[in-house]
């Protein structure tokens, strides 16, 4: 679904330059102020867009999860070698990481229809959109008796989360003046959400080995990694907005909501490569927990996943949304005919 | 007169027809001493510690394995099989137990220095027992391993790693001999298996018994090693021998009605309790090492030695066989290894006729690989602990004069191998060096080495489903058979005791058992094991390999044990 823009995002992409071109073009004929919106004009277009904080913190869990991990199997796995003597000391090299979506574009338009001086319909799509991707490796040295040093060394080319929704909604708006030209406006609105979500990596890992007899690479290996998901779920936006018109029949706004969008069943491909082992599967997401007992200490974490295998000793805790939700901030445009 | 001629002629064409498709299943071949190459192709594996994808991948090097079936003297179809490998790991059976009193002949212990120029009639052959199934380790003995790349020397070093060399991989390429011998065999398919490992054998034995008693565990994800091909043809095996469990897992207790007995020849486990309570006991006034200090007259003083074996250097003493002058075993082996090279020998030991094995010959074996550089062969690595220098590396070393040209006439008979390749090791130094100084699994934090305290833990798991022998040869101070009962004992989260008793049963000669008394719920989802008898009889003049120094002793305790447990002895 993310290799090629699907086709819900590309209608809505394309639907959006058009209106906004014709919008643009319709209105570029000056007007005096205050007239947007008036008269006998009932229908207007809006498109507008902006920052967004989305709630994804379940998704996000991934990140959190392959962090423990790997201060699991490296930082802790080396504390416990070094307090043993197994090792004199280790080192780690890490300029960057792996990364969160913290920020979203959220943007959108709706037709709205004047019921009456205070009063619209609207009916409307907005797209929000969350990827972070990041190539990054990471080097763990370690320093064993008598010169022999050990080199690991994971590079991730790149590792990428990324959620999509498109949300469609019907909404109505109540609007009244507050001076001569600023409308306060409130609205409430509805319907249904689609999103996708792709958590994947590439990775390279060599383990190098060096000492005074020896300087070669003992291990390397190859990989990659993908967990795909979609699903549909519901919307619903409350909130507020400032209005200002700009032109005869062009006005610009400033838009604050509280956005629910969550999609609670969500369920897609995963593929695994390994040398020259290819695994694929397909599965409901949900949030797993995983005990990893190990020699050097014990590990619990829990991440959403779609990868459910036949007697796996790792259980399934609860449920995964894919959630968008949070305040969102827009501004926009809007265009009367 | 009836047609005689259509009649000729319709007998001539059913003795020409092929019977059967030569595509479809093996082939069953008829019960008669053999010997030959397994091949185990490159296996996928993997180990982890619960989390599936952070898990260390691993790949094989495809293998050739040498084995040699000596059949039952009598009704082969109705015997059990034995399965008998030395230790190590890495160290080959066939200049082992094959060459030391369980086959048909053997080299001769009352020659002093090795076992004298051949190999003489075995007064106890254990073919009076049942069929005997010798398998040369990954790498060691005839056994070879083939890979690309095979000329650069660093990819070979690349293959001496955890991908070929763990305990529990070892041991699952012993059971993939074993069942692809079972179904090249389908009349001794059935029968019951009693294994046989001496020393380092007794870790591989406890692998591969935990493999083949647990084996759904080691495909789903449940055990640290995940090898979901050998959990396919363990279960494939299983449906055939019991058939009332087709599509289902078979339980432990089905399983060893065919995999339930063990003889363990001094054996290593648990490695690494065993390990610090022999130190700890031989630096207890009294022990051994005081007495040979007296003997030699280099007083023993704990503190002026880092471990036995630097002091038995000292004394000039064998580890394994502390009444012998250093070196004393390894002379057996190392000469059984040279006389092996001799093609006649080998006919003669394995009785079957090795020159029609397609794989022996250099023409066959042109991608195979035996060292990384066969100039640094057990020396690569400084860094290892005394034991492990004495007695892996140093054999190696010693051997390196006959890996350099090899003795024999192997090469005259099969023609001159690459640089790289070898005919036979007795100790594979490069091998060596993978199991016990570097292999990534290790290194990454896994329990890939046989000293990690999970081996323990699986052998008394095997206890509760499997009958067990294990020898107690008082001069051996390698394996320290004083130590085995009290190591047993450490693991005090499923054990309560584990105590010798030296009280004779019957009539035996040689009296000794080794009584587990087990916690309550010792094994999750495991009904409470109450108590387990391991046979231990004591050999009083044995060295490590109780089968060169007293094997009418051993052989004569394992008819008696075998007999008290419904085997049908000629």
């Amino acid at each position: 679904m993310h290799g090629k823009k699907t086709g819900a995002f590309r209608l809505f992409r394309n639907m959006a330059v058009f209106f906004l071109a014709v919008g643009l073009t319709t209105a570029l004929p000056a007007s005096p102020p205050g007239t947007a919106g008036e008269g006998s004009h009932r229908f207007q277009f809006e498109f507008f867009g902006g920052p967004a904080q989305p709630g994804l913190s379940a998704f996000n869990g991934l990140v959190d999860y392959d962090n423990q991990i790997q201060d699991f199997s490296y930082d802790h796995l080396f504390d416990s070698l070094r307090d043993q003597g197994g090792i004199v000391s280790w080192s780690k090299n890490q300029p960057s990481g792996r990364k969160k979506i913290v920020l979203t574009l959220p943007f959108g338009m709706r037709f709205r229809y004047r019921i009456s001086p205070r009063l619209s319909v609207s009916l409307g799509a907005r797209a929000s959109i969350g990827r972070r991707e990041a190539d990054f490796s990471f080097e763990y040295t370690r320093q064993e008796p008598l010169n022999y040093e050990d080199r690991e060394n994971v590079r991730y080319f790149p590792y990428l989360l990324s959620a999509r929704a498109l949300a469609v909604l019907a909404g109505l708006h109540y609007q009244m003046p507050i001076s001569r030209k600023l409308t306060l406006e409130t609205f409430i609105a509805a319907g249904p959400v689609f999103a996708d979500c792709r958590y994947s990596y590439e990775w390279e890992y060599v383990w190098h080995r060096q000492g005074p007899d020896m300087d070669f690479d003992a291990s390397q290996m190859a990989g990659h990694l993908e967990e795909t998901g979609k699903g549909t779920g519901i919307a619903a936006d409350l909130g507020a907005r400032l209005q200002y018109p700009v032109l005869k029949r062009l006005a610009i706004f400033l838009e604050g909501a509280y956005s629910y969008q969550a999609v609670k069943k969500i369920a897609g491909r995963g593929r695994e490569i390994r040398g020259d082992i290819e695994t694929t599967w397909e599965g409901r997401w949900a949030i797993k927990k995983e005990t990893i007992a190990a020699p050097w200490g014990t590990m619990e974490a829990e991440f959403p996943t779609n990868y459910w295998p036949e007697g796996s000793t790792s259980s399934r805790v609860r449920d995964f949304k894919l959630d968008f939700s949070g305040f969102q901030a827009r501004i926009g445009v809007c265009l009367t005919f | 007169m009836k047609r005689p001629i259509p009649l000729c002629l319709c007998l001539l064409f059913l003795i020409l027809s092929p019977v059967g498709n030569s595509n479809s299943a093996p082939r069953a071949q008829a019960i008669h001493n053999e010997a030959g190459f397994m091949t185990i192709e490159p296996i996928s594996f993997y180990f982890h510690y619960g989390s599936y994808f952070n898990r260390l991948d691993l790949r094989s090097s495809e293998a050739r394995i040498f084995y040699s079936f000596q059949a039952a003297d009598r009704d082969p179809e109705d015997k059990p099989l034995f399965v008998f490998f030395n230790g190590g790991p890495a160290s080959a059976t066939s200049s082992g137990l094959m060459s030391m009193y369980t086959g048909r002949f053997t080299i001769d212990n009352s020659i002093e220095g090795g076992g004298g120029n051949g190999y003489i009639s075995n007064p106890v052959p254990w073919t009076r027992l049942g069929n005997l199934l010798y398998i040369d380790a990954r790498e060691a003995g005839f056994s070879y391993n083939i890979m690309t790349r095979v000329t650069e020397e660093l990819a070979r070093w690349q293959e001496f790693n955890a991908q070929n060399y763990n305990p529990l991989f070892d041991a699952a390429d012993y059971i993939r001999v074993i069942l692809r011998f079972f179904t090249r065999h389908p009349a001794l398919r059935s029968n019951r298996v009693v294994i046989v490992g001496e020393s380092y054998g007794g870790d591989r034995a406890t692998c591969m018994l935990h493999l083949l008693l647990n084996y759904a565990d080691y495909g789903s994800g449940r055990e640290m090693f995940q090898d979901p091909s050998l959990a396919r043809e363990i279960q494939e095996h299983l449906e055939a021998v019991f058939p009332d469990y087709r599509g289902h897992t078979v339980p432990p207790e089905v399983i060893s009605r065919q995999f339930g007995h063990q003889i363990l020849i001094q054996p290593s486990v648990p490695w690494g309790y065993r390990e610090e309570l022999t130190e700890e006991m031989l630096r207890r006034p009294g022990s051994e090492l005081y007495q040979i200090g007296a003997e030699v007259g280099i007083p023993f003083r704990p503190a002026a030695y880092a471990d036995r074996y630097e002091f038995l250097h000292a004394a000039g003493r064998d580890p394994y066989i502390y009444v012998k002058p250093e070196g004393w075993l390894d002379g057996y082996f190392g000469n059984a290894g040279i006389l092996l090279r001799t093609v006649s020998n080998l006919i003669r030991v394995t009785g079957a006729d090795v020159t029609r094995l397609a794989p022996f010959y250099a023409a066959a074996r042109t991608q195979a690989y035996r060292l990384a550089n066969p100039n640094i062969i057990g020396q690569n690595e400084t860094k290892v602990q005394a034991s492990v220098r004495v007695l892996f590396l140093d054999p190696a070393v010693k051997e390196a004069v006959h890996i350099q040209t090899e003795p024999g006439n192997v090469t005259a008979v099969f023609g001159p191998l690459q640089p790289w390749d070898r005919y036979f090791l007795g100790n594979n130094g490069n091998a060596l060096w993978a199991f016990h100084v570097f292999n990534v699994a290790m290194k990454r934090g896994y329990e890939a080495h046989p000293a990690d305290i999970r081996y323990g833990r699986m052998f008394l798991q095997n206890l509760l489903s499997v009958e067990t022998f294990v020898t107690h040869a008082a001069y051996d101070l390698v394996v320290y058979s004083k130590a085995f009962a009290p190591s047993l004992a450490r693991y005090s989260e499923i054990v309560n005791s584990a105590r010798v008793s030296e009280n004779p049963v019957g009539g035996e000669s040689r009296s000794g058992r080794v009584i587990v008394t087990y916690r309550a719920n010792a094994f999750p989802g495991m009904p409470a094991g109450g108590t387990r008898t391991i046979r231990f009889p004591l050999y009083d003049k044995s060295c490590h390999a109780v089968s060169l120094t007293q094997p009418v002793e051993l052989f004569q305790d394992v008819v008696d044990w075998l007999k008290q447990r419904d085997f049908v002895i000629d």
